[in-house]
């Protein structure tokens, strides 16, 4: 299911998509036609934009809040012009059960477009890789990130995105053992503990990158 | 020729009142002795007081109609000792005048001090009390009812004595009674209400005229009351007599109220002295001048030179036509409107003072109506100031909207077509045009991603959306340095404040980055009062120009919302940018 209030790239998504066999159930232009739709016939995924009518500000994510209370089964990828961490942090502590935070142009990339559906379906999240290095390049004071090896900041980047330790192997053409070392060394000098499950390690790095 | 006619009239006034005095010794009725003396000298006193009183009142409050009301009574009350005289037309004559001296009371009282009546309520109390008098007399004369004339003292108890009200009353005299008492309760909640419904300066022209009123007609209505209750005579003689006595102060207390505001003239030569020794603060002579005329209700209004339009000393535009509760006095000076004077309707009647107050505060009027208009001035600019921030705000927040409602949706889909362009090219089409689209796809995501950045320094939507705290953050996160940025208060200010903090922050970040080759900068907003205050401290070379058009035009974006902005940059000691806003 596809929400976007413009016409043209909504109906090029919806064809993207198909090529790929994605099965897209209904293409809405505003975040009401959206609730509207998902109630009627809940699809596996949707991917709204953040800016819709009628306000034109954070409709999408508005929408993705009150999906995630409804029907917290449907996964959300939320679409946006805005390289803000704010938002996409927002996003996946709302709705930590199949999330995801993408720049709009990334749809041009097909095969991360479809990945990223996938993996909120399945219930992960996902966070655009440029959110991801606006926070990792930010400047610090006494930058601990410093203390990384190359390596161990590139898992921990790729983590941050969303990846659970295969999908950071499959990134980064390593063994999802080597894997597990770097993100340990990685989280012992940075002082986080490991945590429960892979989303709520998504949000205690993004937490950490943001502090 | 006035002078000719006060001497006519207290003439007229003295022998009147020997014509009484025979009327009561040679009129032909038993008068006892004791009671001959005491009787001429409070009704002479009563007469004489009023016929003096009203004539002095006339010379000095021309315009009211007080002072002829208070002669006509004065005399009317003088003629009814025409009852003293045992003849039919004197009898008449006397019952007559004797009626009309108490309507002539009640419409002293009703319309004090101006002497005419102003509302409908008012006009139907003094008619009333005229149709009550002479004319029903006439009706009870032409039915033959002579009643009290032959033997024994005069009748209609000129003279007090109990043997006065002796006889048992007719049902007639109790009705007329009775109407008589409506009429004087009429006449009290009249009088009070109108004292309740005053202001202050006309309060002071009230309070002595209704409370000596108030008092007559309160002993008349206990008089009344006793006869209808027929209460023993002796009781109505001594309120009669009371009554009497206060009738002789009664005129003295009308002109005191009337005159109350003249024993203030030495109240304008100390305006005068008030105003020149003060501060010269705005304001100030509003103050003066409404103590002077004891109407704090009193304003002054400053005309801007060529326009109609006036304002307040604090330069706030001001309504200045007359209402119902507010007189207008205009204060010329050189021929030409300066300001005006608005007062309480009541010291209309006194514009000998008004315009005593206007002259005496002639130059400092002047004065502040030039301090008003700098006022006025600066209030408009600083309100059109607000307006073009507003406005280029405003304007930003459209080219951002622009930008990614059409050129970045644009690109996007571009983007999406190129995808799709290379999805269709399938297997054996030339790799060069593969690499050729990529190439395109890959130039469009740098100028998108361009775009995006310009956008977002245009304006951010973050901003709007989420507030200052999520704004800062995300400045921070994307500074070239590193940034500390404090805790920023979760309430949030109004737009154009929270504007104003955001892009001296930025703005200042800019210019840490840029010019101060600063290691760190640190960012506190912080409650300050009604506001906030904001400081970025970068630890740079310092040495920054705050007469460069980055700083100057920070600075007149944080005036604009009313606040004050510093910056202190030693050579080598950094650089400290302060904004305080108002939130108010």
């Amino acid at each position: 299911m596809v929400a976007d209030d413009a016409a043209l790239f909504r109906g090029g998504l919806a064809r993207l998509l198909a090529d790929r066999g994605v099965e897209v159930t209904a293409e809405v232009g505003d975040a009401e036609a959206l609730l509207a739709a998902v109630r009627a016939d809940p699809p596996d995924a949707v991917i709204v934009d953040i800016r819709m009518p009628p306000t034109h500000t954070t409709e999408g994510l508005d929408a993705a809040r009150t999906l995630a209370t409804e029907h917290p089964a449907v996964g959300v990828l939320v679409l946006s012009a805005h390289v803000e961490p704010h938002y996409a942090v927002a996003l996946v502590e709302a709705d930590a059960g199949g999330a995801g935070y993408l720049l709009k142009e990334r749809v041009a990339d097909v095969e991360e477009l479809t990945d990223a559906l996938r993996r909120v379906v399945a219930g992960g999240v996902v966070v655009d890789p440029s959110v991801v290095a606006q926070l990792v390049g930010r400047r610090r004071v006494r930058n601990p990130l410093d203390t990384l090896s190359e390596r161990e900041r590139d898992v921990l980047a790729v983590m941050a995105e969303g990846r659970s330790n295969a999908g950071i192997g499959d990134r980064l053409h390593l063994s999802e053992k080597t894997v597990e070392a770097y993100a340990r060394s990685a989280f012992t000098k940075l002082g986080l503990h490991a945590a429960a499950d892979d989303n709520r390690r998504v949000l205690a790095v993004l937490a950490y990158l943001r502090s | 020729m006035r002078r000719w006619g006060e001497w006519f009239v207290v003439t007229a006034a003295v022998l009147a009142g020997v014509g009484a005095a025979a009327a009561l010794v040679r009129g032909g009725y038993e008068v006892p002795v004791e009671l001959v003396a005491p009787t001429l000298v409070l009704n002479l006193a009563v007469g004489w007081s009023f016929v003096g009183v009203g004539l002095v009142a006339r010379r000095r409050r021309p315009a009211s109609r007080t002072g002829l009301l208070m002669v006509l009574l004065g005399f009317a009350w003088l003629a009814r000792f025409l009852l003293a005289v045992d003849t039919t037309p004197a009898f008449v004559a006397g019952v007559l005048l004797g009626s009309v001296s108490l309507s002539l009371f009640v419409h002293l009282l009703v319309t004090f001090p101006t002497g005419r009546t102003t509302t409908p309520a008012q006009r139907v109390l003094v008619v009333v009390g005229y149709l009550l008098s002479a004319p029903l007399d006439a009706v009870f004369l032409a039915l033959g009812a002579q009643r009290g004339r032959g033997e024994g003292p005069p009748p209609h108890g000129l003279v007090i004595a109990p043997s006065n009200g002796g006889s048992t009353p007719e049902p007639v005299d109790l009705v007329v009674q009775a109407v008589v008492v409506v009429l004087l309760v009429a006449l009290l909640v009249s009088v009070w209400s109108r004292w309740r419904a005053a202001g202050v300066a006309e309060r002071r022209a009230l309070t002595p005229g209704l409370v000596g009123g108030t008092v007559v007609v309160a002993t008349l209505l206990v008089e009344r009351t006793a006869i209808l209750l027929v209460l023993p005579p002796s009781a109505g003689v001594v309120l009669a007599w009371s009554a009497q006595v206060v009738l002789v102060v009664w005129p003295v207390a009308l002109l005191l109220g009337l005159l109350r505001s003249r024993l203030d003239r030495s109240g304008v030569g100390r305006l005068v002295v008030d105003l020149g020794d003060g501060p010269a603060e705005p304001g100030r002579l509003r103050s003066v001048v409404a103590r002077t005329l004891h109407d704090p209700s009193a304003e002054v209004a400053y005309r801007l030179p060529g326009t109609d339009d006036y304002v307040d000393a604090a330069g706030h535009p001001v309504e200045v036509a007359p209402r119902a509760d507010r007189a207008v006095a205009h204060l010329v000076r050189d021929g030409r409107p300066i300001a005006v004077l608005l007062h309480d309707p009541v010291l209309s009647g006194e514009p000998d003072l008004v315009e005593a107050v206007a002259a005496g505060a002639g130059l400092a009027v002047e004065n502040e109506r030039l301090h008003a208009q700098v006022r006025h001035q600066l209030r408009e600019v600083r309100a059109s100031r607000a307006r073009l921030v507003e406005a280029a705000d405003g304007a930003r927040r459209a080219v951002e909207r622009d930008l990614h409602d059409g050129a970045q949706q644009r690109l996007v889909a571009v983007g999406l077509a190129l995808r799709l362009a290379r999805a269709r090219l399938g297997p054996g089409s030339p790799e060069e045009l593969d690499a050729l689209l990529a190439e395109a796809g890959d130039e469009l995501a740098g100028a998108l991603a361009e775009l995006r950045e310009l956008a977002r320094g245009i304006y951010p939507p973050l901003l709007t959306d989420e507030g200052l705290g999520p704004a800062l953050a995300s400045l921070a996160e994307r500074a070239s340095l590193p940034v500390v940025l404090g805790a920023v208060p979760g309430q949030r200010p109004p737009e154009a404040v929270e504007q104003a903090c955001y892009f001296v922050v930025s703005e200042a970040l800019t210019n840490a980055a840029k010019h101060a080759s600063a290691s760190r900068v640190a960012v506190d907003v912080v409650a300050d009062g009604d506001g906030l205050r904001v400081d970025v401290v970068d630890d740079g070379g310092g040495g920054a120009d705050a007469d460069g058009s980055g700083l100057r035009g920070l600075a007149d974006r944080v005036a604009a919302v009313g606040g004050r902005f510093a910056v202190s940059s030693p050579a080598r000691g950094g650089t400290r940018v302060t904004a305080t806003l108002p939130c108010g």
